[in-house]
């Protein structure tokens, strides 16, 4: 099995992807395969909708934690996962062409 | 007289506020000497969440009767508020995010040393709170700015990342995201393996357009490769029978002039671009199977006598949990050892091996150097024998001399014979769903058989590629897919179109 960096490149080779980004918990890039503009642009974006989603499951189900939120645009699509390591937050996410 | 209960309503806030200096003390072990050379009297942090100081008017002043009018109503408000339905109890959701830091300032509060009081009891505290300055309070005076920058420093980033990347959760995640999109991608083809419709939406232009032939035929799905194995050749496939998404895949050098390990990669079909697993052996693999009762451990035959098994549930796979090396051929579980001597396994007892001559032996596991009978017409290197799966005494074998013969298990010579074109058939299979056909592959081309309909020529040809060999042959057990393996190390699996089940072949 190979390990974190590895899959991520073989992830971002793809076709189909155009990118992922890893942000920290105050939504900043910390690794990105876009230029800076970009990525804290999403950052902000993305940090902002996935505390919503998280607190909108554990709303319905204290015990749940939300895992992976895919939103698909009319041209793309973005999943967005998210974690917790040491009560940090820690995202991913990668965004896809249609 | 309305200034009294004013004056007695600061003098209760300020004890309010300085009861929130609560100082942890504890009550339970005796106060000894030695401690009492170090007794720190600290301040926790002071939250507040809600700070609305009080207006303060005179009761002389001119605003004051409207101000204790409101004041009245209020009293009034508060005292009914149960009964009334303006006002209604509900909870609110409180949601935790990323801790700001807020620089506070604060004069400075005098200090002066006071002797030390080691007990205390809790009257005497609380006149004592009122004033401060007779015991060692500690206070933050000022806090320091942190900076909270839009992109953020880089040593605070770099440590993130470096937890971040440590984390089996995020390895998870990133598994997890990967596998979204390699479906998105092999949608189709993965749902014509699995003999499932498929939306007319969400095929590709070119497949809409293309008229269905009935006659029989394969279509390519997918190819199972990655740059480990190019240029590696496949020697031996076999299926997981626990999973049976899973398929394990043993690779050998190409020639001998490149002395690669040997390496096998167990593929899952949710994945075709990366191996689930991948093993490094020493030597060049020749055959391998997976256990039928342990789940997850796959035996691997090498070329130069070493048997090893693995255990796959691990990860990360650096070394097998058995190795033996044998001087001969043993067979364990129906699988093919060594170089060119080949085992298979019928029922518990007799067992088949094909030889160097091109004479098949059938021997009996309990008397394994007994040879009950020889079968022999083929003029080359019998390369490849197998039963069928339907007809317990029939088998197919197929040889370098370019032909494959079925024979039935009591009559020495062969019922049939096949031949096409002129090359060394290295492997023949029968399918495991359909009764009379059967798959065989040489050098250039993959050929499909239906005894059903031709005995003369098989019902499908795929040709290779230019510059590449078949070497090997696999039929799905869950579905009419075929899986052929080349010299490119590529794994290719095809889809058998417009081949019925007809009623089980009558063997003349």
């Amino acid at each position: 099995m190979d390990g974190v960096e590895e899959t991520l490149k073989r992830i971002e080779s793809n076709a189909s992807v155009a990118g992922t980004i890893v942000l920290n918990s105050e939504g900043v890039p910390i690794r990105s395969s876009f230029d800076s503009g970009t990525s804290s642009r999403y950052g902000r974006e993305v940090s902002e909708i996935t505390a919503l989603a998280r607190s909108a499951v554990r709303d319905l189900d204290p015990q749940n934690d939300l895992q992976l939120l895919c939103i698909r645009f009319n041209k793309r699509e973005i999943i967005i996962g998210a974690g917790e390591i040491l009560s940090e937050i820690s995202f991913l996410f990668l965004l896809i062409d249609s | 007289t309305s200034s009294q209960p004013k004056k007695e309503f600061v003098n209760e806030e300020i004890e309010e506020t300085f009861s929130k200096y609560d100082l942890p003390i504890s009550f339970q072990e005796p106060v000894t000497q030695a401690m009492l050379k170090e007794i720190l009297i600290t301040d926790t942090d002071c939250v507040s969440l809600l700070d609305i100081p009080p207006n303060v008017v005179s009761v002389n002043s001119d605003g004051a009767d409207i101000i204790t009018e409101r004041n009245k109503q209020y009293a009034e408000a508060c005292g009914k508020r149960f009964k009334i339905d303006n006002y209604v109890d509900r909870a609110m959701q409180t949601l935790k995010r990323a801790a700001k830091n807020k620089c506070t300032q604060m004069d400075l509060m005098l200090k002066t040393d006071a002797g030390n009081m080691p007990l205390f009891h809790l009257s005497a505290l609380r006149e004592a709170f009122c004033f401060p300055q007779t015991f060692d309070m500690f206070v933050i005076s000022s806090c320091s700015l942190k900076d909270v920058e839009a992109v953020g420093t880089s040593s605070n980033t770099k440590l993130d990342w470096e937890l971040i990347k440590t984390s089996e959760k995020f390895h998870y995640l990133l598994v997890i995201t990967e596998r979204i999109i390699l479906r998105s991608i092999f949608h189709c083809p993965l749902a014509a393996y699995r003999g499932l419709p498929v939306k007319p939406e969400e095929m590709d232009q070119s497949k809409r357009c293309t008229e269905i032939s009935c006659s029989p035929a394969l279509e390519c799905l997918w190819v199972f490769s990655c740059e480990l194995t190019r240029g590696r050749t496949v020697s031996c496939m076999a299926w997981d029978k626990n999973n049976p998404d899973l398929l394990a895949v043993g690779y050998s050098e190409t020639d001998s002039m490149n002395e690669k390990p040997g390496l096998v990669c167990c593929w899952c079909i949710i994945n075709p671009t990366w191996p689930e697993r991948i093993i490094y052996c020493d030597g060049a693999i020749t055959t391998l199977d997976f256990s039928a009762n342990h789940p997850g451990r796959l035996a691997v035959g090498m070329s130069d006598g070493v048997i090893a098994i693995y255990n796959l549930q691990t990860a990360d796979i650096k070394a097998p949990t058995f190795s033996k090396y044998v001087e001969e051929t043993v067979g364990s579980f129906a699988t093919c050892i060594s170089h060119k001597d080949c085992l298979f396994l019928q029922d518990a007892n007799i067992y088949l091996t094909c030889t160097w001559e091109g004479n098949i032996q059938k021997r009996s596991c309990s008397r394994s150097y007994d040879l009950l009978e020889t079968y022999s017409k083929h003029s080359g290197p019998a390369n490849c024998v197998t039963w069928c799966p339907f007809h317990p005494d029939v088998f197919l074998s197929c040889s370098s001399d370019s032909t494959i013969r079925l024979w039935k298990q009591d009559c020495k010579s062969p019922m049939l014979s096949f031949t096409s074109n002129h090359r060394a058939v290295h492997e023949v299979r029968w399918s495991p769903r359909q009764a009379a056909v059967f798959g065989a592959v040489n050098d250039s081309q993959l050929e499909i058989w239906d005894l059903n309909t031709n005995f003369l020529n098989p019902v499908i040809v795929q040709r290779a590629a230019p510059g590449l060999k078949m070497t090997s042959l696999l039929f799905a057990s869950r579905s009419d897919c075929v899986m052929v393996g080349d010299s490119c190390g590529q794994v290719t699996v095809y889809k058998l179109q417009n081949i019925f089940t007809g009623e089980s072949s009558q063997v003349k």
